[in-house]
């Protein structure tokens, strides 16, 4: 989870991102962000994201995306 | 290139695109991409190594990019487009350069984006701020923005405005989305900048929007707009993007 959070706090600076758990839905991570995190993130664990998973619901905390990671190395 | 006929071939080109070391610009959301189809204003070419997506607009087509390790591509360009993305990492910028001017765009301007935590901001100099028409707040922005890069839209939503009689001397473009408010446009009238107005400006809306964190995208060089956005509360944080213009 380290590498998730290294690549969050590239993206966006400055933010506690252990702590959020409404990234998307109080404006923290915008459709910009998410974007590029998407590409850090497909690239960082080898993975392949769909635009279906590009939702609020999967990034709005850290545990979310890393639940969204974790589904696709199944 | 082809004109896109639903919503739905876009999302299927978007699927084919979203994967490692693909960077993109992409962020037009649903409602935009469905008025783009409709009025059949969207077109997309692909390529091996990028797919290009453009928007037509007035005065300009933007151009929305897929690029996979922005490696060279054939595609050009054929009217007046404009391309911006927000960088990844400064190394980044290297490439994106070399990769537009080769499609024979030219620099245009960097932004930097500003944040300003959620809490009240006090002012105390004395304006008269309220709501204001549409079209007159529009032709306001359109004195002091550039038609290419300054993103000022047919239709602006929420807007603050300061007058002197029948005259507008201020106003401010603003939206809010959850608990994000972003600052579109705020421009004052030459003879009374330094007046205070641009802060009286922001701290209206900041108050009408229940003083949310906020952001603002603002010119690199355009040091007189920082400094006011620092003296509310508002630091870089971090994000830059690059503009570029081919004409």
């Amino acid at each position: 989870m380290d590498k998730l959070i290294q690549i969050l706090e590239e993206v966006c600076p400055g933010v506690d991102f252990a702590e959020e758990t409404a990234l998307v839905d109080d404006g923290v991570l915008d459709s910009l962000d998410i974007v590029t995190a998407t590409a850090e993130i497909m690239e960082a664990f080898k993975i392949k994201l769909n635009v279906s998973d590009l939702i609020p619901e999967n990034f709005n905390s850290v545990e979310q995306i890393w639940a969204l990671i974790e589904s696709k190395l199944r | 290139m082809n004109c896109v006929q639903t919503p739905e071939a876009l999302t299927s080109l978007r699927e084919r695109w979203l994967r490692a070391g693909v960077t993109t610009n992409f962020f037009l959301d649903p409602a935009q991409v469905s008025a783009a189809v409709a009025d059949a204003r969207l077109f997309v070419a692909e390529e091996e190594n990028a797919a290009f997506v453009l928007c037509r607009e007035v005065p300009c087509d933007r151009l929305y990019l897929f690029s996979d390790g922005w490696a060279p591509v054939s595609w050009r360009p054929e009217r007046t487009t404009t391309f911006e993305i927000a960088l990844r990492r400064a190394v980044e910028e290297t490439k994106v350069n070399r990769f537009l001017t080769e499609l024979g765009f030219s620099f245009g301007l960097r932004r930097l984006r500003m944040r300003r935590p959620p809490n009240a901001l006090e002012h105390t100099a004395a304006f008269s701020i309220g709501p204001c028409a549409e079209q007159e707040a529009l032709s306001f922005l359109h004195r002091y923005f550039d038609v290419l890069f300054g993103c000022v839209p047919d239709k602006l939503g929420t807007v603050l405005a300061c007058r002197s009689g029948e005259t507008l001397k201020g106003v401010i473009h603003y939206t809010l989305q959850g608990a994000v408010a972003e600052i579109r446009h705020l421009a004052v009238a030459e003879d009374l900048r330094g007046s205070g107005l641009a802060s009286a400006l922001i701290c209206a809306m900041l108050q009408a929007c229940g003083n949310p964190l906020t952001r603002v995208w603002v010119r690199e060089e355009n040091t007189a707009a920082r400094r006011v956005y620092e003296k509310n509360g508002f630091i870089p944080d971090g994000r830059t993007s690059v503009a570029y213009l081919y004409r």
